[in-house]
């Protein structure tokens, strides 16, 4: 894992959107280069809205988050996958991944399909694909755009247990291959334990740091038992 | 099964105009009075006047006007209701003139321009403009209220450019809106600017259909008026229909 910090988040205080009270008030946390870090923690806890901050689609808050030494939002686009795919229902596969980066050719879209296992779904409208070939969509589209930063938002909600098995497949991959420093925003303990190499578990109200776990063993080594071993710690924090 | 009832709604649905032709034939034939003609002898003067007369000349006429104020009332519609959308404020301002503009009655807009600007083609178009405008511009603002906020938070998490935003993610979401409006505007549009044209003009479907109702010409106003539907309904066609399945075939999927 490279040194550099990637990510630099110093929120001193981020209000509620409509409603009273404060949502953070005093976060600090580095993300190194190349790491993948896993927030996790019941809903409603901020785990969006962080990552919308550190995208720069979230400014309302009093403090600095810098992104690769740059303001938030002032750095290059995040490859960012939000909770629902988001295509856009008029264009087709490759087409929504070049709407969002103009510079990545047909070819070079096509390519990024068929790494996340969708060749020959090109020219297909996202009404037509499935909700997991949909996801995957998002992420080819996230890739597109060569992030050195990529923002996964629940990735793995409302999709059956296969489907999330291919899709951790799918980014470990990434996180092997094209090393980009990844923030995984999950409520699922277990897959934030498969991908990472942190956890961090975000609590209460305003919400804050209870624990932060590092995952030494490489993604693919990582011994099912260790898994459930740290799934069982964070929950039992979380109860706490 | 499913293939035998799609044959027999087609059989069904392509006898109703022969249906209503029928129809009409034994009503004539039991009237039987010359303000009653059959429909044999409207299609007679619908080729007479097509052949001998200014039927062509005319529903040009008429299609001419449609045509610059349907551009005009979209255009400006289309501005406004995009304005509206976007600022709640404007859109407070100007409720009660939208809501005057929907209501006021077609006919009085059109004797007000006729009088203020006299009874020329300028004071017609802009009569059956300002008729039409608001109309569009309430369904463009709610095409504008209704955008979809994820896809522009998933443009602005992408550093979309404002022009590849519009034509991308904007548009495309509009433009059911558009053309229900350029439908229901359609359909406006061709009743009163025939109601104008009989009121002040010199040409046109609308000011033929004037003077043989001052004659007591039924079977003329008949041919003009089936002439005019039948352009309406190639429009629909031929125009309508091909533009909207080519603009919105991805909501079948």
């Amino acid at each position: 894992m490279a040194s550099g910090v990637a990510v630099s988040i110093d929120i001193r205080a981020k209000r509620f959107d409509g409603a009273t009270g404060l949502l953070f008030d005093g976060l600090r946390l580095d993300v190194a280069e190349g790491e993948v870090l896993a927030l996790v923690g019941p809903s409603g806890v901020g785990k969006s809205t962080l990552l919308r901050m550190i995208a720069g689609l979230d400014t309302t808050f009093d403090g600095v988050i810098s992104v690769f030494g740059q303001p938030a939002g002032e750095a290059g686009p995040p490859g960012f996958v939000f909770q629902d795919p988001r295509l856009l229902p008029w264009l087709s596969a490759v087409a929504n991944i070049r709407a969002v980066s103009p510079a990545t050719t047909m070819d070079e879209a096509a390519a990024l399909l068929g790494e996340m296992g969708l060749s020959g779904f090109e020219a297909a409208l996202p009404g037509r694909l499935s909700g997991g070939m949909q996801r995957r969509v998002a992420l080819a589209r996230a890739l597109a755009v060569e992030p050195r930063l990529l923002l996964l938002d629940e990735p793995f909600v409302s999709i059956d247990r296969k489907l999330v098995r291919e899709l951790q497949e799918v980014i470990s991959r990434i996180a092997e291959k094209r090393r980009p420093t990844m923030i995984l925003v999950s409520h699922d303990p277990e897959d934030a334990a498969r991908l990472a190499d942190r956890v961090i578990l975000l609590q209460g109200r305003p919400a804050r740091i209870v624990t932060e776990t590092y995952l030494e063993t490489p993604r693919g080594a990582r011994d099912p038992a260790r898994i459930l071993e740290i799934v069982a710690e964070l929950d039992s924090e979380a109860e706490a | 099964m499913g293939q035998q009832r799609g044959d027999r709604s087609f059989w069904i649905e392509a006898a109703s105009l022969p249906l209503l032709l029928l129809v009409w034939q034994a009503c004539a034939m039991m009237v039987a009075h010359r303000l009653f003609p059959a429909p044999i002898a409207v299609f007679q003067e619908i080729w007479f006047l097509a052949t001998e007369r200014y039927l062509f000349a005319d529903l040009g006429e008429t299609l001419r006007r449609a045509a610059i104020a349907f551009v005009a009332a979209m255009t400006i519609g289309v501005a406004i209701g995009g304005a509206l959308g976007r600022a709640r404020t404007l859109d407070r301002l100007f409720a009660s003139w939208i809501l005057i503009g929907l209501n006021i009655p077609a006919i009085v807009v059109a004797i007000a321009c006729y009088i203020w600007l006299g009874l020329s083609e300028f004071a017609l178009i802009l009569a059956v403009t300002i008729n039409k405008t608001p109309l569009v511009a309430v369904t463009m603002r709610e095409g504008v209220r209704a955008l979809d906020t994820g896809f522009s938070e998933l443009a602005r998490a992408y550093r979309v450019s404002f022009w590849r935003r519009l034509r991308l993610i904007v548009v495309p979401q509009l433009m059911p809106f558009v053309l229900t409006a350029a439908r229901t505007g359609l359909s406006l549009i061709w009743k009163i600017v025939l109601v104008f044209e009989v009121l002040g003009s010199d040409g046109g479907v609308g000011f033929r259909i004037g003077v043989y109702f001052q004659n007591f010409d039924i079977t003329g106003i008949l041919a003009y008026t089936l002439s005019f539907m039948a352009v309406v309904i190639a429009f629909e066609y031929l125009v309508m229909r091909p533009l909207e399945q080519r603009i919105l075939g991805w909501r079948q999927v």
